[in-house]
């Protein structure tokens, strides 16, 4: 009889059997936390069992406070299981859980992962590698650069780029992999459906072409200031090498590394100056034993991938004028004013102005804001 | 006994002659005003019966009824005292009513007698003269301001009792007609900011004297303390000299605002108009119960500086967009429409976020901080503003000049060039544009509108191809485009250039705003 009905749910497919347990998992905010997920489907055998039980049923299992029993009893009456899990298909959002074959092999037997997953586009591919870029939300010229030009080149050799699609350091890996044709991975704070913040809403929509968005929480869950720094360590367990790019002191970054280095994460840190506040927790964790990550090549070294003498960042070598190289070499990695580069290189402002225009349209350097210029990559 | 007094009232910046007819008749002591009349005019009754009796005079006990023509129009302001005292006085036969036959009477009566001055007496006089008047009684302290009138006799009136005793001899003294010219040769303008007193920024003198050849709004930015407010007012300065008639359309707007001066009682140099960050709409362009012109408008001709451009309300800033582009602010009121010009040129500057070091690694600015600060300046203001230059702050060396660096002071003195040498070019720039804009209803080169860019900047085949490559590369906007052009246009005018050659266009294009 049981057999009988094994088979005839697996003819059901996943679908039948996924959507008792997109139940199980919006019961998250009625206090059937993870744990208790676990428990449940270990002793029933799946979310649909757990949906067909008796509440005594459920009362004899033992492990169940009243107050859980209440809201399964109550998340049964509200939930349709049906109507909900086409809502989410209608939302092109997959689920996946613990048990099932498509969940990362990289979270399994990780302490305190998530026992599913939503993730719109795609997971991250086990068979190949995978790079954490991570950072400031308040990046400098000099981070921007660096996260752009080491997702870039990280992507472009086929490695995965995750990240956590913030502000800062964190959209610069998802942007520097994208524009290198790569894969890149974003892990919401949120619902998967929604966008935080915002104005990422290019890259957000880009990368579920590319890769994915991937989010422990049922969609339409709002941004919340403490599930941010939750989500990192499903950035630390996804990836196989924790690069940060940019992170002061007392940093957002240093949580997630303390978990990729829990995981057994290879951790590596871009250095800065040594007065820049913006880069004294990179520094610091290189002191600490990071990676120092010098180039891209290093860290593909790492992944035993040789590159090909592309990926090295170059300091750009290149032919010109003495006036323009006199200028060129005044312009630095941090934005710097026209009048200081003029008296820098000695040339009169309105020459300056010219040369560094003309550097401008060559892709030399970039004005970030009127009059202040910095040096394309690195 | 019937006599009619001329009068006058302004209305917007236009003066309009009104009569002030008194006649005395039998019947009941009464004293009656008619003649669709605001609250201060008709208070007037109670100034003028008193200050006749304080100056000896007795209302007679008969029936006195004064109405003011037209009487369709609303009659505001206590300008027609004076003038309703001499209708009384004429009707009373105190003085040969001919004297007054062809003068326009303007004033506000103290109960004493005295006379004191009222806004407006400059558009009033213009108005009478083109009426035919030939002479006008003014107060004494607003005397200066119709004296610019060559052609009027300008009575400046003190004491009502004095001025009866010449009109009853016939005998009324002029003020002397004020030279204007030679005035203006005589005072020298010490408010100024002269560009020689600012130590090395040539980049900035050099932006300042593009945006003030082609009245171009410009917008500084730059760290506190920079010397941006001391740039605006020094472009003020350089701006092409003031001439006769410009001065007296100035001049009316701030007699009808009631700014004159009565030592010097109209403008001989242009403005500068710095209005506070907590300005109202009103304040700005101008309104109030009776409309009065704004900064907008007491900057016409000149420069408007509004310095921490985020920190005014969003609101009053959009407002400026109108006039921006049409040179005039109209405000609407019940039954009137008031017109003022406003062709100013906007000198704006601003921080680039709420600590003002950005995008120094100093700031110690949000992302979101930053974006919110600048928002707060709408786009299509940002659009109206051709030029953007950086205002780096101001070194040691600079500051402390040859004292720290004898040779390099030596050098720096030499290159100095004072406001009048900028004007000069600037002078000869505008007369450039005047002379090929004359068929034109626009004047400047920031006043081209798109469709007409093709004709004044154009361009070879050559440059256009490169603009499109720059075009792409930089990211800039159609609006971006056609003020890079305006800009090229103006920096080719100053070299006394045809056409715009690749380093007009070059240059322009790094003084390029709105795109960050």
């Amino acid at each position: 009889m049981a057999e009988k009905r094994a088979a005839a749910e697996k003819e059901d497919g996943g679908d039948r059997q996924m959507k008792y347990e997109y139940w199980l998992q919006s019961l998250q905010g009625a206090g059937i936390g993870p744990a208790a997920r676990r428990r449940l489907r270990k002793t029933f055998g799946s979310g649909r069992e757990v949906y067909r039980q008796r509440e005594t049923t459920l009362r004899k299992a033992g492990f169940l406070k009243e107050k859980q029993i209440e809201a399964i009893v109550a998340g049964r009456r509200t939930w349709q299981p049906d109507e909900k899990w086409a809502e989410l298909e209608e939302k092109g959002i997959c689920f996946v859980t613990e048990d099932q074959p498509g969940f990362p092999k990289r979270m399994q037997g990780l302490p305190g992962m998530p026992d599913g997953l939503f993730y719109r586009g795609s997971l991250p591919r086990e068979d190949r590698p995978s790079v954490a870029v991570i950072g400031a939300r308040k990046a400098t010229s000099y981070g921007k650069n660096a996260a752009l030009a080491f997702a870039g080149a990280l992507a472009a050799a086929g490695v995965q780029i995750i990240s956590g699609l913030a502000a800062g350091i964190d959209g610069y890996g998802h942007q520097g992999a994208l524009e290198a044709g790569g894969v890149t991975f974003g892990v919401l704070g949120c619902g998967a459906d929604q966008c935080y913040p915002a104005c990422h809403i290019g890259l957000f929509t880009e990368m579920q072409k590319k890769g994915g968005v991937i989010s422990e929480y049922i969609p339409g869950t709002p941004p919340a200031a403490w599930q941010f720094p939750v989500r990192n360590r499903i950035i630390a367990a996804l990836c196989d090498l924790l690069l940060v790019v940019e992170a002061k002191e007392r940093s957002g970054s240093l949580i997630t590394v303390n978990q990729a280095l829990e995981y057994g994460r290879e951790v590596y840190a871009v250095p800065g100056r040594i007065n820049d506040a913006n880069s004294a927790g990179c520094n610091a964790m290189i002191q600490d034993g990071a990676g120092m990550a010098m180039s891209p090549a290093a860290i593909l070294e790492y992944f035993g991938i040789h590159d090909s003498g592309e990926n090295h960042i170059q300091s750009n070598k290149i032919s010109l004028a003495t006036a323009e190289k006199k200028v060129y070499s005044c312009v630095g990695l941090h934005p710097r004013p026209l009048d200081e580069i003029a008296e820098a290189s000695g040339l009169p402002a309105r020459q300056t102005m010219e040369i560094l225009l003309q550097l401008q349209l060559e892709g030399y350097i970039e004005e970030v804001a009127r009059q202040y210029y910095v040096r394309r990559g690195l | 006994m019937f006599c009619s007094v001329t009068s006058a009232i302004v209305q917007g910046l236009s003066g309009q002659l009104v009569s002030v007819e008194t006649d005395i008749s039998e019947g009941l002591p009464m004293f009656e005003m008619v003649g669709f009349l605001s609250g201060e005019v008709k208070e007037a009754r109670e100034r003028v019966r008193t200050a006749l009796r304080n100056c000896g005079w007795r209302l007679p006990p008969r029936r006195i009824t004064v109405s003011l023509m037209p009487a369709s129009m609303r009659k505001r302001g206590s300008g027609f005292d004076l003038a309703i005292a001499l209708a009384v006085l004429g009707a009373m036969e105190q003085y040969p009513v001919k004297t007054l036959e062809s003068a326009v009477v303007i004033g506000e009566l103290g109960l004493d007698g005295r006379i004191h001055s009222v806004p407006g007496v400059l558009p009033m006089a213009i108005e009478a003269r083109k009426q035919g008047i030939t002479c006008c009684l003014v107060p004494a302290k607003s005397a200066g301001e119709a004296a610019m009138l060559h052609d009027m006799k300008v009575v400046p009136v003190e004491h009502l009792g004095d001025l009866v005793r010449q009109l009853q001899k016939g005998a009324l003294p002029r003020k002397k007609p004020i030279l204007w010219e030679q005035v203006k040769k005589e005072t020298e303008d010490r408010s100024r900011v002269d560009f020689g007193q600012i130590r090395g920024q040539t980049v900035v003198k050099r932006v300042a004297e593009i945006s003030a050849a082609g009245r171009h709004n410009l917008l500084m930015t730059g760290p506190p303390g920079s010397g941006k407010t001391m740039v605006a007012k020094a472009i003020a300065g350089i701006l092409p000299a003031l001439t006769y008639e410009e001065s007296l359309e100035l001049s009316q707007i701030y007699s009808v605002a009631g700014l004159l001066d009565p030592e010097m009682p109209f403008l001989t140099h242009r403005p500068f108009r710095e209005p506070h960050h907590s300005c109202t709409q009103a304040a700005l362009a101008g309104g109030g119960l009776v409309p009065k012109p704004g900064e907008i408008s007491l900057a016409h001709g000149s420069v408007l500086f509004l310095d921490e451009l985020p920190e005014f309300r969003r609101s009053v800033l959009d407002m400026l967009r109108q006039p921006m582009e049409e040179g005039v602010v109209h405000i609407a009121r019940s039954g009137d429409t008031y017109d003022y010009p406003a062709d100013f040129m906007l000198v704006a500057a601003m921080n680039l976020c709420p600590c003002g070091l950005f995008p120094q690694a100093e700031c110690t600015c949000t992302p979101a901080q930053v974006a919110r600060y600048r928002s707060r300046v709408s786009g299509p203001l940002l659009d109206r503003i051709d030029l953007q230059i950086q205002v780096p702050k101001i070194t040691y060396r600079q500051l402390a000049g040859d004292a720290s660096d004898q040779q390099e002071g030596e050098k720096e003195r030499e290159t100095q060039e004072d406001s009048a040498a900028i004007r000069k070019r600037v002078q000869a720039a505008t007369a450039v544009q005047r002379r090929r804009y004359r068929n034109e209803p626009f004047s400047a080169n920031s006043r081209i509108p798109g469709e007409k860019l093709d004709v004044y900047c154009s361009l070879t085949g050559e440059q256009h191809a490169w603009l499109e490559q720059v075009y792409d590369r930089l990211g800039l906007t159609a609006r971006g485009y056609h003020k890079i052009l305006r800009v090229a246009r103006t920096i080719a005018d100053l070299d006394g250039a045809e056409l715009i050659s690749d380093a007009h266009l070059r240059e322009a294009l790094s003084y390029r705003s709105g795109d960050r």
